[in-house]
């Protein structure tokens, strides 16, 4: 707990020289505010210590993602336990997009007089990234503000705010030739299921491999089989994190990835990290998943480069896939 | 969302971060209505506890329904411009008209009540340091119930804005206290002690300021657009947001206070009336005391201005000082032998000669002539005079005293002694005896010629004022002559008013014409002024005197006995007990005039023309509230001269607090709070144009810098908040705070109506357009 010199001096102050004027003037009657000014100091100390640690805080978010140009807001809540309020405490916290890192220290001034109460905290967001606010120290504050005790405290919270889509035209395109087949694959992989997971209408670019001959042969029509793990090997997506196109690339990666997912294609997302030079696969089939991915993308490091994932995935000898190559509005596809 | 005003603030964290905290929020608000309701009553305590404390303290007269209701109208009217902004600017404006108007139309029965209540407190102060004399004001208006309950509420609106300010404001606890605390230190200066509500009130008040002062959520902002609910600051690495003012934290505030005042003043009720003991050396204390009993009796110009070394005498000079400001510092020191419980007067200056600015010597001096005449009351004595501060150029000579037997026993001119004869009573003119100087027919033509010269445009005042005089008809020529100068004295005991502070003369009116007919009040000049001049009138030859006077109470008080031998300094009959040597400070309070009449065979004589001052109205001065705050407004109509006694006579009886009478008791003219308001219209639209013409002119500027500069942001703002003001005014654009697409929407719509119903066909590409703006501002 620390005392604030100042506030005190001037309380001290104030009780000195009502005393001198009292004594001075010979006037009974200011007794009467020395004393109000006296008693006032252990009322305040008293409620101080008994309500300082009754307050628990939480932090969370409106929505888990919002789409520019909306912003996300984020919720401050607290409970109190105890039967006396606090006046004030401060809460520290900072809000930065991390695409952008800010250390500017925030100060939000509230009063604990409710049993429950909640503070929304808008972060006005100008790009797409990860809006995150983390909550560090909490300062209490007795009625004359004279005692604080700080309590250091870790609550965190963040928001992607996603690119809005754009038309990205007939997605995936047909893939140029026939990819690895099953036994192939598997030689890569290690790994061979001949599990069928589901049968679907063929579409040009599927490999000959897949037709499933019988049942396109009784309905007259070709059908492809969908193996349970082969299948996602298919295509990969590798969106570059340059500095000057971030948020074309954000914005391209994501209308690729809700048109496949809409689509039902198996796909992977290879999301690099330029300064572990490490990727990592994500693979997305609903919304939250997309979120996932997106989150983790915003969380990488910039860099200059135009092809710093591509050339690490295929030095690394990756997975055999068609990749596709996602530089600002350039979506190129190669193997 | 924050506007752009706001976002021109944050543009370096837009442009480097890409992320500002926006508009806070908390989801149990305050109620912006309670918040002015608890600050109003927090002003209405304050304003009554400080401003009826101290009535009740002096027990001073008012209506207390009508004040404690019109308090809480006033606090709480103050307490809520705070509302929002339309209500702030426009009711601040409506009280400031109403405040002005009301003053001017009451400022009479207000005036007369502040002068009431500093009259009471005045006496009071006189009582507890026992002074002599007491600087007592001029009411206009008699019934003070009525008057002192105008005036406590003008003095409890204007409490109650300065209480807005330190308490809505700022919630400032020591400027609360400023304001407020003077009022009842007024009274527990000199012990009096108000009651214990009025005491509880005040602290209540403190320590609920303090509470909220010290919370940090106290504060309200005026609502209005740019206003938020969180007060935000930006520094330099730091932004803080506060929020504004939380009801909980009032109604905690209050309960606590409450109860800790309550169990404080009943605790501590007893002993409030017992005086702490002294403290040693409390030199303060005694300074202090010194600064107010100066005020109590001269008033705050006490402080300032004072006569410097001129030793209180005019010379002869009249009219031109509107107040008496001794400065009570010891201007002759007087060593005599007192015979009789008479007052003593030393004569400086002889005014023969009348003019409307004042008195002047004969041009011919019969001095010598007049120290030629022998007096023999049977009396011997000496005295001597130091000259400390008073004014060198004359001497203080007392009755009858040859100026030319002048000795100086030491070195120093400042001190001199002087033989003269005593008059032990009136009764020593009564025998008869022969003017051997009237002989000298020059003396006669002064006698009888100069000193019954009267202006001729005098005479008609003085003539109607004889119409009031009545003298006792005497056989005996001196006997009718002291009849004349005693009626005259009457008549002024009778009609007219002594006052240290009864304003200078008009430049184009007489001394003596005016204070006879419009003024009927002033200090000793005035009486002796004027009562000279209608003795001449009435064939009586006197003249007019400026010196020195020595009442017997200075002899009493102030008078140290010396080691003298008495018989050196007097020898003949007394008329006290005293038999000592006395050596009297006399300082220059004691400056006197006085008038001298001529007796045959005595020569020129002292009469005291001047009336006491401990009936009605002792020494006024202009206190604070004395002076006419307004009289450039209200000169035409509510001045005190056109008013004259008649109000006074009408509103003598003190019959309390009737609301009828408010607007009877003036013939109030409309004309003239007609021209005050006019003029405070004109100046507020005067002050609406340049504000318009000041704006218009720094944006031009602020623009042709931005141009020149080539700043293409700030353009684009200014051009971008046009647009939207402009889609706003329309009413295209109806969002609060809308985004760049929301303006470009409207924009649009606006564009499409416009060309629907114009001629002139604007073609604009607001794609393009807001593509460019977008690029700029978010760059």
């Amino acid at each position: 707990m620390k005392i604030n010199i100042l506030t005190l001096i001037v309380y001290i102050l104030a009780i000195a020289a009502l005393s001198a004027f009292a004594l001075i003037y010979e006037q009974p009657a200011i007794v009467l505010f020395i004393l109000m000014l006296l008693v006032l100091f252990p009322i305040s100390l008293a409620i101080f210590l008994y309500a300082n640690s009754r307050f628990e805080f939480s932090l969370s978010y409106k929505t888990p993602y919002v789409e520019e140009p909306n912003s996300p807001t984020f919720l401050l809540e607290y409970v109190s336990t105890s039967r006396f309020p606090l006046f004030s405490c401060d809460v520290y916290f900072t809000a930065d997009n991390r695409f952008y890192p800010n250390d500017t220290v925030h100060k939000l001034s509230i009063p604990l007089t409710q049993k429950k109460n909640s503070f929304s905290i808008p972060i006005e967001s100008y790009d797409i990234g990860l809006i995150s606010v983390r909550i560090e120290k909490i300062v209490f504050h007795d009625y004359l503000s004279i005692f604080e005790k700080s309590v250091d405290i870790t609550l965190d919270a963040s928001v992607p705010v996603l690119p809005k889509e754009r038309n990205i035209g007939d997605f995936p395109p047909a893939v140029p030739k026939d990819g690895p087949d099953e036994f192939t694959e598997s030689e890569n992989i290690g790994n061979i299921s001949s599990d069928v997971k589901e049968i679907r209408e063929y579409r040009p670019g599927d490999r000959l491999q897949r037709i499933h001959w019988k049942l396109s042969a009784k309905l007259d029509d070709l059908f492809v089989k969908e193996m349970a793990h082969t299948s996602s090997l298919a295509i990969i997506l590798i969106p570059e994190l340059t500095k000057s196109k971030i948020h074309d690339t954000a914005q391209s990666l994501l209308s690729c990835i809700k048109v496949m997912y809409e689509k039902k294609e198996r796909f992977e997302l290879c999301i690099y990290n330029d300064k572990a030079t490490d990727y990592k696969f994500f693979t997305v089939t609903n919304e939250e998943e997309m979120i996932e991915a997106m989150t983790h993308f915003y969380c990488q490091p910039l860099y200059e480069g135009e092809e710093n994932a591509l050339d690490t995935y295929v030095n690394s000898s990756g997975k055999i896939a068609t990749v596709i190559h996602i530089v600002g509005k350039k979506i190129r596809i190669g193997e | 969302m924050l506007n752009f005003v706001e976002k021109l603030i944050y543009k370096k964290e837009i442009s480097e971060n890409r992320v500002i905290v926006g508009e806070l929020t908390q989801e149990k608000k305050s109620s912006r209505f309670l918040l002015c309701f608890f600050k109003g009553l927090l002003i209405f305590i304050a304003t009554y506890c400080s401003i009826c404390g101290l009535l009740d303290a002096f027990e001073i007269p008012y209506s207390k329904a009508v004040v404690f209701i019109g308090f809480a109208i006033f606090s709480f009217y103050v307490a809520f411009l705070y509302y929002n902004k339309l209500v702030f600017y426009l009711f601040y404006i409506i009280l400031f008209i109403a405040f002005t108007v009301e003053l001017a139309r009451y400022y009479l029965p207000a005036n007369s009540g502040f002068q009431a209540a500093l009259n009471i407190i005045a006496n009071e102060y006189s009582d507890y340091f026992a002074l002599n004399t007491v600087r007592e004001a001029y009411e206009t208006i008699a019934n003070r119930y009525y008057t002192v309950t105008i005036a406590a509420l003008f003095l409890g609106a204007f409490t109650a804005i300065l209480l807005n300010v330190t308490i809505s404001g700022y919630m400032n606890a020591f400027e609360t206290a400023l304001v407020t605390f003077p009022y009842i230190e007024i009274a527990l200066f000199i012990h009096k002690i108000p009651s214990a509500i009025y005491l509880f009130g005040l602290l209540f008040v403190y320590t609920t300021v303090v509470f909220l002062q010290f919370s940090k959520h106290s504060r309200m902002q005026v609502k209005g657009k740019k206003t938020h609910e969180f007060i935000r600051l930006k520094r330099k690495n730091k932004d803080s947001y506060s929020y504004q003012a939380d009801t909980k934290v009032f109604l905690y505030s209050y309960a606590v206070s409450f109860i800790v005042s309550l169990v404080l003043v009943i605790l501590l009720h007893a002993p409030l009336n017992v005086p702490i003991s002294k403290v040693a050396g409390n030199e303060i204390h005694r300074q202090t005391q010194e600064y107010v009993k100066m005020y109590i009796e001269s008033g705050y110009m006490a402080f300032f201005d004072k006569y410097t070394s001129k030793g209180g005498l005019a010379g002869g000079r009249l009219g031109g000082v509107s107040q008496v400001r001794p400065d009570f510092q010891t201007d002759l020191v007087v060593t005599f032998v007192p015979i009789n419980y008479d007052s003593v007067y030393l004569k400086a200056f002889t005014g023969s000669l009348y003019v409307a600015s004042g008195w002047y010597k004969n041009t011919v001096d019969f001095t010598d002539l007049e120290n030629s005449r022998e007096y023999d009351f049977g009396n011997t004595a000496k005295m001597q005079v130091e000259n400390i501060d008073a004014d060198a150029r004359f001497n203080y000579l007392p009755y009858f005293s040859d100026s030319g037997q002048i000795e100086y026993p030491g070195s120093s001119k400042n001190t001199y002694e002087i033989t003269y004869n005593p008059v032990l009573s009136s009764n020593d003119y009564k025998p008869y005896k022969e003017d051997t100087l009237i002989s000298d027919y020059d003396y006669y033509d002064y006698v009888y010629g100069i000193c019954l010269e009267v202006p001729d445009n005098v005479k008609e005042t003085l003539d109607d004022t004889l119409t009031q005089i009545s003298v006792e008809d005497k056989d005996d020529i001196n006997e009718y002559r002291i009849a004349c100068a005693r009626a005259v004295y009457s008549y002024f005991f009778n009609n007219f008013r002594y006052t240290m502070s009864p304003g200078s003369t008009p430049s184009k009116r007489d001394f003596v014409e005016y204070f006879l007919s419009t003024q009927k009040r002033g200090f000793c000049a005035h009486f002796a002024s004027a009562t000279t001049l209608l003795l001449r009138e009435m064939g009586v030859p006197a003249r007019y005197c400026e010196g020195y006077v020595i009442p017997v109470n200075l002899i009493y008080e102030n008078g140290v006995l010396t080691e003298y031998e008495y018989d050196e300094w007097y020898q003949g009959e007394k008329a006290i007990e005293l038999e000592n040597v006395i050596e009297v400070p006399v300082n220059d309070s004691y400056a006197h005039a006085w008038v001298e009449i001529y007796l045959d065979g005595y020569g020129f004589v002292p009469f005291e023309a001047t009336i006491p001052s401990f009936e009605e109205e002792a020494a006024a001065g202009p206190g604070l509230f004395n002076i006419n705050w307004f009289s450039v407004l209200t000169n035409n109509t509510l001045n005190i001269e056109n008013l004259g006694n008649g109000t006074n006579n009408e509103t003598t009886g003190n019959d309390g607090f009737g609301i009828n009478g408010i607007f009877e008791i003036f013939d109030f003219n409309t004309a003239g709070v007609k021209v005050t308001l006019l003029r405070i219209l004109a100046f507020f639209v005067s002050a609406v144009i340049l504000y318009f013409v000041i704006r218009f002119a720094v944006i031009k500027i602020k623009l042709s810098i931005y141009k020149k500069n080539n700043d293409e942001y700030r353009l684009v703002i200014y051009e971008y908040s046009r647009l939207s003001a402009m889609l706003k005014r329309k009413k295209f654009l109806k969002k609060k705070n809308p985004l760049p697409s929301d303006v470009k929407e409207a924009y649009d719509l606006y564009l499409a109506y416009y060309n629907n119903t114009h001629k002139k066909q604007k073609e604009i590409d607001t794609e393009k357009l807001f593509e460019y703006y977008e690029r700029i501002m978010y760059s």
